[in-house]
């Protein structure tokens, strides 16, 4: 009896572990789906898209003003919407991947430039472009997105969004500070010692309250911008090796050091410090940052805030990073989250959504939307479109990212020098990049 | 056919032992199973896993990274088990003496809660306190005389921060159990110790000690497992920085995995520490023969 009772358990086992063990091959659902536009729209009742888009993107009011315009176009299409919380892009990536190999794929995903080809490379993005000829009244004038801005999202040819939003690095100033110090926002061109020259002027310690000229940027999209001022980057241009052992990359990690513990013109980075807060209170007078603090300018109603490029330092570039709403190819309805997507980026939902977050990439909604920044140098956000490069993002960014912000840590919190932590930075990217 | 008294009494075992073993077979053993699977390929969710025989083991043995983290992990055991389990009793010995039944209460409220608020959010406001221009710890220590601490830029300060965040968030689960423990030594054992002439340390050594030895025993198991498999504290304060100085054996599974998207070789060292966490609870199994005493008479 005990050996029948024992059989039993070991059955209920091997059937437990044989309906749990699908887990390789749940993954490739997501691709198992044609890539062909769907001929039998017509015939078909209500149909059910989920989106993943988060709550910190699109309120839940602002999204339920998108959907009602969307159904008024499509009324048979109704939007399910997953928000994903996060720590970062690789986090938000990882758990968009977990959510496909759990056999729980979304239609369509909100996806950054840092992750889109980590998903188009791994065969789960739709290709749009049949879907475009098919229904050419959905996407709203194509032209009108910015091509710098879409071309992240066309690979190998092929259209897997269109871009929604659009950020890019710049100077953010206190400007009770800098009246304070008695300085004027500067000059576009500014240079590497005015810069300095600015930052000494506004680290003050007055009454027990210390006041920093400069926080640094200690993450991956806003060290990137200082490296392409430096005439450097993360990797070269095809992106299949890093060149941080370079001397202007090893140069601009050695300048922000210098500027924590021989300038001592900002804080020691604190790996969970709000940079846009420590702005607003006065902690610091200058952050590197894309628009997306205004957002939080706009609920604090902080107002003494102007913009300027970052300075010149060997050359003066300015980088990108800009959205879209791939589908993925498991959609179980295609054509209606392609329609999805479309809309997505119409002008009508960027007026809606990105008044005071991220920057429209419609060229006319860039053009209306702008103006009402409440900066009075805004133009540097529409004046950069056309010069700006997008942030270096392989399939292996997740992984990239890691190393880059672990040897930066080192850096600032000067427990090694800039060449030895690039070097090695650059080693362990190298092996990072050689895994497919 | 008729069954035994015998065969009857085996069923409804088994029966009783069900929801349990179902529960064990789906979490542990199943994902136990597949993770032994898994080292031996390689595999990054999406696509199908590629079976690379002993790859991830000559990884292993050449990740110069994974020595460091076993190495912090190490010291965050050195460091967390002894303020846990020594700082949990002495805490909980506190609530237990003869104070009034009201500030009894009071105590044990205010030492458990820390464990019942969700760690994400406190973290972020120790990690304001931690700030070192602007937290404020080093401002109560600049108004003390003393230098700013370089709390979470230090490779060795990073594991005061740690450590003293730990013992606020979860010694009420030491101290919990202590508690619960000091409550079943009856009190008239004291009593008669007291009428033999036995004073307040003799007591507790000859008396509490022994007596709490099995309360004492299960904390050391439990803190010392959750001190290896340590991953929330760093993750949420430090990051794991400055570089790896703070990071985990765990944080770097999770890294491995969720990062790298490489779950072949994250298996394979979630199997390691797995094995040394077994190894070590064996050992103190073996050796508890010689301190534990469940004998209250």
């Amino acid at each position: 009896m005990r050996i029948t009772i024992m059989a039993g358990v070991l059955a209920a086992l091997v059937a437990l572990l044989t309906a749990c063990g699908g887990g390789s091959n749940s993954g490739t659902d997501a691709s198992a789906s044609s890539s062909a536009p769907a001929s039998d729209s017509g015939s078909k009742g209500k149909q059910e898209v989920t989106l993943v888009w988060n709550e910190t993107d699109v309120s839940n009011g602002q999204l339920k003003v998108l959907l009602d315009e969307f159904n008024k176009k499509y009324p048979d299409i109704k939007v399910n919407r997953i928000s994903v919380t996060s720590s970062g892009w690789a986090d938000y990536f990882n758990k968009i991947q977990t959510m496909i190999a759990g056999g729980k794929a979304p239609d369509v995903i909100r996806v950054a430039i840092e992750g889109i080809q980590m998903f188009a490379k791994q065969d789960l993005l739709l290709p749009l472009d049949d879907y475009m000829k098919q229904f050419p009244d959905a996407v709203e004038n194509y032209d009108d997105l910015h091509p710098k801005l879409q071309s992240p999202f066309v690979i190998d040819g092929k259209t897997y969004g269109f871009v929604w939003d659009w950020n890019n690095v710049v100077m953010h100033f206190n400007t009770d500070l800098l009246k304070e110090a008695g300085l004027p926002v500067p000059p576009a061109d500014w240079t590497r010692d005015d810069f300095l020259q600015y930052a000494q002027a506004l680290t003050t310690d007055k009454g027990g309250k210390k006041t920093f000229g400069f926080e640094i940027p200690n993450y991956y999209f806003g060290a990137s911008a200082w490296l392409f001022n430096n005439d450097a980057s993360v990797l070269d241009p095809t992106m299949t090796t890093s060149k941080l052992d370079d001397p202007n990359a090893i140069e601009v990690m050695q300048f922000f050091q210098d500027l924590v513990y021989k300038y001592k013109v900002a804080p020691v980075p604190n790996p969970k410090a709000d940079m846009i807060n420590d702005l607003i209170t006065g902690r610091v007078a200058m952050i590197s940052a894309g628009k997306w603090p205004f957002a939080t300018y706009d609920k604090t109603k902080f107002k003494a805030v102007d913009v300027q490029f970052l300075p010149k330092l060997k050359t003066q570039k300015v980088i990108f990073g800009s959205g879209a709403f791939p589908v993925l190819k498991s959609a179980k309805n295609p054509e209606a989250a392609f329609k999805l997507s479309a809309f997505l980026s119409s002008s009508f939902s960027q007026k809606t959504t990105l008044s005071n977050s991220s920057i429209p990439t419609r060229i006319s909604v860039m053009n209306e939307v702008l103006p009402q920044t409440p900066a009075s140098n805004w133009r540097v956000y529409a004046d950069s479109a056309d010069i700006a490069q997008p942030v270096e993002a392989p399939m292996q960014y997740g992984s990239i990212e890691g190393i880059f912000n672990r040897y930066m840590s080192s850096i600032l919190s000067n427990q090694m020098d800039a060449a030895t932590a690039m070097k090695k930075a650059k080693a362990e990217i190298d092996a990072a990049l050689a895994k497919k | 056919m008729k069954m035994s008294r015998t065969m009857k009494d085996g069923f409804a075992g088994y029966l009783f032992l069900l929801p349990a073993l179902i529960l064990f077979l789906l979490f542990i053993a199943e994902p136990l199973i597949v993770s032994v699977f898994l080292s031996f390929t390689e595999y990054n969710v999406i696509t199908p896993y590629r079976w690379i025989g002993l790859d991830n083991v000559r990884q292993f043995f050449h990740d110069a990274r994974l020595g460091l983290m076993y190495g912090n992990t190490f010291k965050y055991v050195l460091i967390l088990v002894p303020l846990h389990m020594v700082l949990g009793l002495l805490l909980a010995l506190g609530v237990t003496r003869k104070i009034s039944k009201r500030w009894k209460y009071f105590y044990r409220t205010a030492f458990y809660f820390p464990v019942l608020v969700t760690s994400a959010a406190v973290a972020v406001a120790w990690s304001f306190l931690f700030d070192s221009d602007f937290g404020v710890l080093n401002y109560l220590l600049g108004q003390l005389g003393f230098d700013r601490v370089p709390w979470l830029q230090s490779p060795r300060w990073v594991y005061a921060a740690v450590a003293l965040y730990s013992f606020w968030k979860f010694v009420g689960n030491a101290f919990l159990y202590y508690v619960i423990g000091l409550q079943n030594i009856p009190e008239t054992l004291y009593e008669a110790a007291e009428i033999d002439g036995a004073g307040p340390l003799q007591s507790f050594f000859r008396l509490t000690l022994p007596l709490l030895s099995p309360t004492i025993f299960f904390v050391l198991v439990t803190t010392l497992i959750g001190a290896t498999q340590i991953f929330d504290e760093p993750y949420l304060i430090t990051g794991g920085g400055p570089g790896d100085a703070s990071r985990s054996v765990n944080m770097y599974i999770y890294e491995v995995a969720f990062q790298s998207h490489e779950m072949g070789y994250a298996s394979l060292v979630s199997l390691s520490l797995f094995l040394i966490i077994l190894l070590v609870t064996v050992l103190q199994f073996r050796l508890s023969r010689t301190w534990v005493s469940y004998h209250q008479e």
